[in-house]
């Protein structure tokens, strides 16, 4: 397929709330490694706001993306809440319409990613969720660029995003709490990129499947 | 885990029912989860507002009242609260004397208090944003910005609080706050793990024999780990530490608090406060005025934090200033 509605939109995003609420334990067990063990509490709240706000497209894609992001952020879900809230309201001011092709479905995504690197400040390598966003959507805009389908896109996305989260391992964290356990954190995987892995992982099995 | 609770995310909204009940005469619940005064302060006033998550009781809430918070933006379990929650009780506390406001440097604390600055901005409340960053663990080289905020908030809430219901305009409840803020300095000491109420996990990995100085907020690592200690080694190791970062002077005026984070007896930390007192008499130095107790807890981890600051004239006499809150009353 070379465009994505609305309603796909949603169903990947549900489709990836599906799946992060099944790993609950195991990213609050990963948390609790190097930070404070409850991302996944954390990310369960996320999904709650996703699953409810997104059972229909009746709004326009933008201003729903916008009122979901605000709901995240209004969770309570301490730092990773309110950046993946950020990230959402980025996606709904970069979409360009109802039904996007390649190109706008690739920059949508970058301008979620820009709104969250300007909120959280962390760079590539401080072993947060960024290290397996980052590649994720650079992926995605490299496969856009080269005319690839939608299905493929998110075939490399997942791919480069799960890259990244092993590569969290062995980094020394530079944000978060994990930050100042230093050197003793390498070795441990970071929640947030573990999060952000299981997203792209249910985005490529849903639009395989749609 | 053996905890007293009922559903894992109710746990936030009732302990704070269960503080507004307890003192009705001091505190009420707004919005479901901001803690405010019973009676609110004069619109001419400063109003001091913070934010941060629970399971710290009774900090952060337990410091709302008359001498000391307006209002206290409680988030979830550990969790910083929203953005949009923070900015709701700015505008709250939005009055013709402007709001000062005390964030303790976590990231989550941090990244919502700075949106709700941006948004409290755009509506032209007139706020100020003091941050404390009194955790000297990561190293006294350490930029100031990577220091996190322990128990040194309570009693920046106290001199602010005073300085405000003095009348006080903005800038100077700020200048007398910040400059008692700049001359803090806190170690915390952990001896057993805490468990995270919601999810039940261990936070950290300490064997039954170890100890670790430089424990965070909610038990994440941060420091050095070593077989425990008695309780004057112990006290020695971090009051070294606390005076160099400091840099304590003979006859400076000192303030000391050991705040205990939750399962460590008072009698355990009255054996630390007797070992400081009489270190720091060696030294020449004077503690002026302390405490000892649980002002900021970590659910049940063993340990606590050492907190000393310097004072002035000016900071000395707002410390001694009436206040009235649920756990820290003062006639």
């Amino acid at each position: 397929m070379n465009t994505l509605n609305h309603s796909k939109l949603n169903g990947m995003f549900l489709a990836a709330s599906a799946s992060i609420q099944q790993q609950v334990p195991y990213l609050n067990e990963l948390d609790g490694k190097t930070g404070d063990g409850d991302h996944g509490t954390t990310m369960h709240r996320v999904c709650q706001s996703i699953d409810s706000s997104l059972t229909n497209s009746e709004r326009p894609v933008g201003q729903q993306l916008d009122d979901l992001g605000w709901d995240i952020m209004s969770q309570d879900g301490g730092s990773a809440g309110m950046l993946i809230g950020k990230f959402l309201m980025g996606i709904g001011a970069g979409i360009a319409a109802e039904e996007v092709n390649t190109e706008q479905l690739a920059a949508a995504f970058r301008s979620g990613l820009d709104q969250m690197v300007a909120s959280s400040g962390a760079k590539p390598g401080d072993k947060t969720m960024l290290d397996a966003l980052i590649p994720a959507i650079e992926a995605l805009e490299q496969q856009a660029r080269q005319g690839a389908s939608i299905e493929q896109m998110f075939e490399q996305a997942v791919k480069a995003a799960d890259e990244g989260f092993q590569a969290t391992k062995a980094m020394v964290p530079a944000r978060g709490r994990a930050k100042n356990m230093g050197e003793r954190a390498v070795g441990y995987l970071d929640p947030g990129a573990a999060s952000m892995s299981i997203m792209f992982e249910s985005f490529n099995q849903y639009i395989a499947a749609a | 885990m053996k905890k007293f609770i009922n559903l894992s995310e109710n746990i936030t909204t009732e302990l704070l029912q269960g503080l507004a009940m307890t003192f009705p005469e001091k505190v009420q619940v707004l919005s479901e989860k901001i803690v405010a005064r019973k009676t609110p302060k004069d619109p001419n006033k400063v109003a001091i507002v913070t934010l941060g998550g629970a399971g710290h009781e009774p900090a952060l809430s337990g410091f709302v009242g008359e001498g000391m918070l307006d209002y206290s933006v409680v988030g979830d379990i550990f969790a910083a609260p929203g953005a949009p929650k923070v900015f709701e009780a700015l505008k709250m506390a939005n009055c013709s004397a402007g709001v000062l406001f005390i964030v303790l440097n976590h990231e989550g604390d941090v990244l919502s208090a700075n949106m709700a600055m941006e948004m409290a901005k755009r509506e032209g409340i007139n706020v100020k944003m003091l941050l404390t960053h009194e955790d000297i663990s990561a190293g006294l080289d350490q930029d100031i910005k990577d220091r996190r905020g322990l128990v040194g908030c309570v009693p920046v809430y106290k001199i602010a609080g005073a300085a405000a219901e003095a009348g006080l305009p903005l800038d100077e409840v700020f200048r007398i706050a910040e400059g008692f803020n700049k001359n803090l300095a806190t170690l915390a000491v952990a001896m057993s793990n805490a468990t995270h109420p919601q999810s039940g996990m261990a936070i950290g990995d300490l064997a039954d024999d170890e100890m670790e100085i430089g424990m965070g907020q909610h038990g994440e690592g941060g420091g050095g780990r070593m077989k425990v200690q008695p309780a004057d080694d112990t006290a020695y190791i971090m009051l070294d530490q606390l005076c160099e970062a400091i840099n304590v002077q003979t006859n400076d005026e000192l303030m000391l608090l050991i705040n205990g984070t939750g399962a460590t007896t008072l009698m355990e930390l009255f054996l630390v406060a007797r070992a400081c007192h009489l270190s720091l008499s060696d030294k020449g130095a004077a503690v002026a005025r302390s405490k000892v107790g649980e002002m900021l807890t970590v659910q049940e981890m063993a340990g606590f934090q050492m907190c000393m600051g310097k004072f002035d004239s000016e900071s000395l006499s707002y410390w001694d200033k009436p206040c009235d809150t649920p756990y820290w009353t003062q006639l």
